[in-house]
């Protein structure tokens, strides 16, 4: 028998009890619905978790400390840390030891600025660590830097007199109560610009050493950007400068020149791996070398447990569901080939392989697993939208007009807050499979059963 | 000239030592004993006999629908007893046709897809079999009803859709039970005829099931059983020849 002609008779056998199928369909969707809807909501607790710690840090960077003569923070252990399967890139910070220093800029070296956080990185490292620029490019040559964000405002006029020769953001960011002195925060606040755009400037680094105040060093430095304020990243991204680490040792050595720092020591090191499943195997490969560690994984780790159990018990939920279907399917199966004996019957006594119709039978199983997993899959799509409408806006504004209606889909489709229920790609295809093979499965012991059939069902008279 | 041709022709139908036994609860039916039993290619073979006699159980046997308890069945020199169930089903395909009682057409085909039947189950294409259903239907006069479904048809119009369904294969043996136990006089004897017709026309065997004398008479010999045993075995010469005039 031709595979098409098999199909045509179970499309034919389904559509013969319509109401049946329909039901028995209706079934499927229900149990792949719940299904796909819980392990939505678990994907979605999932991923808000994920986000919120991303918001507290990333994810995927690892924090090494030194310890002892063995465990030294230098470039020797960058190397080390780079070879670690599971690393993407080891960044090194330093800092200027025992160096005082001040910044001009402009013509004459009118503005000067007498205070910023150093921090080297070391090469290659600053991109590769996440930093966002605002403007410019990152640093290539020597003395090349990158500037905070803030960190114009850290500039003094020289030409005006003192009390009004800076910019104080932070009086335009707070109201301050004179009576109380509690600050509230502006929520617009127009702080007006720099005296001076940083980008693109070259200063003259004046620098002394604490030992010796007045002898002092000189060293250009060119600014490239300006980097985003990211705390998280180091405060230098706020109002400072961020140098590469080879020149920060060269203003040490300009300094210190005879000080026998052969090597240069890190403050920090981070090594950022390429995902955040490598972050355990990595942090154990940094503690068998003698460092001690730390990341946001020993958060994130009990976090993702129990949001994996929680999962679990969804799913398992929505699991119990679809098997009363599949025990649906059964009986829908059972019934119908009760019905069809004779026809079963008639078909071997004129041939028929029982390989075709095992496979008859299993196909119309399959099939309403099919239609079920499908319908199933969109309405959870559905459902899923509704979830997070209502948990999104549970005013229900939407009634009062189509355009606030549109807004609050389109709020939901693009949320700024994590939405209660995903539905990913994979999920709905694995429901839908899942549903194929919970029909095929349910359609084996009926397809046995109508096999075995017997011929002689075809002679017997009514 | 016809009862010397008939007398060359092989055997196509071989039983030897045929007994079959039910066992029930507590005793044992034996509904045939001992059958010895050959019929030749081209013959109309009626098994004749009287309610619980063991005709269809003797059908069943032949055809391969039942395992017999004892003995040996060979269509076409092939044991069938010995068949495996694939094996069995690929032997109805190619070698065997049913005629029967209620006529047994699939309710969700119409006529020619129900004439079609055997062919599908071969694997032929649906252009090929669809145009040779067509032409068998043309010919049992049913060429106004292809498209009918079996609910939408007469008794007779559905025998005679069966027949097309039994011959459209040209097997070798077609098996009737009874094939005109649901149909008046009339209809009865065009539905003989039109089986008969088709036999004669490529030397099909044909073994037809009957306690009907009337129908008896369309057979070339007749096999009369009695308790499971063959009482009476007798050529039918004359009336072969009257029907055979008639068809000319
Ligand atoms: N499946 C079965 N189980 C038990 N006994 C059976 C079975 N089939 C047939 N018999 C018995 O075998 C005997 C022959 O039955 P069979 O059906 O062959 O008779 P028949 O000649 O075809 O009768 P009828 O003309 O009424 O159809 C009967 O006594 C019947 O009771
Ligand atoms: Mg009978």
């Amino acid at each position: 028998m031709k595979l098409n002609d098999m199909i045509k008779i179970c499309l034919q056998n389904l559509r013969r009890r319509k109401s049946r199928t329909l039901l028995t369909v209706l079934g499927v969707v229900v149990g792949c619905c719940a299904i796909v809807t819980m392990l939505s909501i678990g994907i979605g607790m999932q991923n808000s978790m994920e986000r919120s710690l991303a918001e507290m840090g990333d994810l995927t960077l690892i924090q090494v400390y030194g310890g002892g003569q063995n465990a030294k923070l230098n470039d020797e252990a960058i190397r080390k840390f780079e070879n670690v399967p599971g690393t993407d890139v080891v960044i090194g910070k330093a800092s200027l030891n025992n160096i005082g220093f001040e910044l001009f800029a402009g013509e004459k070296d009118r503005y000067k600025m007498q205070w910023a956080q150093v921090v080297g990185f070391s090469k290659g490292s600053m991109e590769k660590f996440g930093l966002e620029l605002i403007e410019g490019t990152f640093p290539k040559e020597p003395f090349e830097v990158l500037a905070g964000q803030y960190a114009a405002y850290n500039l003094m006029d020289t030409q005006r007199p003192d009390g009004s020769n800076m910019i104080d953001r932070w009086s335009y960011m707070y109201s301050f109560e004179p009576n109380t002195g509690m600050g509230t925060e502006n929520e617009n606040p127009e702080i007006p610009d720099p005296y001076l755009n940083l980008c693109n400037q070259t200063m003259t680094m004046q620098m002394y050493s604490y030992e010796d105040y007045d002898k002092k060093f000189e060293q250009k430095i060119k600014i490239t950007g300006i980097v985003k304020e990211d705390y998280n990243k180091d405060y230098a991204t706020s109002e400072g400068l961020l140098f590469m680490v080879n020149d920060l040792q060269a203003l040490q050595k300009m300094v210190f020149p005879t000080s026998n720092t052969r090597e240069l020591t890190y403050d920090q090191i981070y090594v950022k791996t390429t995902d955040i499943n490598q972050v355990e195997s990595v942090e154990n490969e940094i503690k068998k070398l003698g460092y001690s560690t730390w990341s946001m994984e020993s958060i994130r780790k009990p976090m993702q447990e129990e949001a994996q159990q929680r999962q679990m018990m969804f799913g398992g939920l929505g699991a119990v569901s679809l098997f009363v279907a599949a025990l649906g399917i059964t009986n829908t199966m059972i019934m119908s080939i009760s019905e069809r004996t004779r026809e079963i019957g008639v078909m071997k006594a004129l041939g028929c392989y029982l390989g075709n119709i095992r496979a008859t039978f299993l196909m119309e199983a399959g099939f309403i697993g099919l239609i079920g997993g499908i319908a199933g899959a969109i309405i959870s799509y559905i459902i899923s939208l509704v979830i997070n409408l209502v948990s999104q806006k549970p005013d229900f504004s939407m009634i009062e007009g189509f355009g606030q209606w549109i807004q609050t889909v389109l709020s939901v489709m693009m949320p700024e807050n994590s939405p209660v229920s995903i539905v990913p790609i994979w999920l709905a295809g694995f429901a839908i499979l899942f549903s194929i093979v919970i029909g095929l499965g349910s359609g084996f012991y009926p397809a046995n059963k109508a096999v075995h059939i017997s011929a002689l069902e075809a002679i017997k008279r009514e | 000239m016809e009862e010397t041709n008939t007398r060359k022709k092989k055997v196509m139908i071989r039983v030897r030592n045929l007994r079959k036994e039910y066992r029930l609860k507590d005793d044992t039916v034996v509904a045939l004993k001992r059958i010895n039993l050959d019929i030749e290619q081209g013959e109309i073979c009626c098994i004749f006999g009287t309610s619980g006699s063991g005709k269809s159980t003797l059908l069943n046997q032949l055809a391969g629908l039942e395992k017999p308890t004892f003995g040996d069945i060979y269509i076409r020199g092939i044991n069938v007893v010995r068949l495996s169930e694939r094996d069995l089903a690929e032997f109805r395909q190619k070698h065997i046709g049913f005629v029967f009682q209620s006529y047994n057409l699939l309710p969700f085909m119409n006529a020619a897809e129900n004439v079609a039947v055997p062919l599908m189950f071969r694997g032929e294409s649906k252009r090929e079999r669809m145009k040779k259903a067509n032409a068998i239907l043309k010919r049992v006069g049913l060429a106004n009803r292809l498209t009918h479904y079996p609910k939408q048809m007469s008794g007779g119009q559905q025998q005679r859709v069966g027949i097309a369904r039994a011959f459209i294969a040209h097997p070798d043996v077609v098996f009737a039970d009874e094939p005109t136990g649901n149909l008046d006089s009339k209809t009865t004897i065009e539905v003989m005829e039109m089986i008969k017709n088709f036999a004669r026309r490529f030397d099909q065997t044909i073994v037809l099931v009957t306690h009907d004398p009337e129908l008896a008479k369309y057979a070339d010999r007749i096999v009369t059983l009695v308790d499971g045993r063959i009482v009476n075995d007798t050529r039918n010469d004359i009336v072969r020849g009257e029907t055979h005039e008639q068809a000319i």
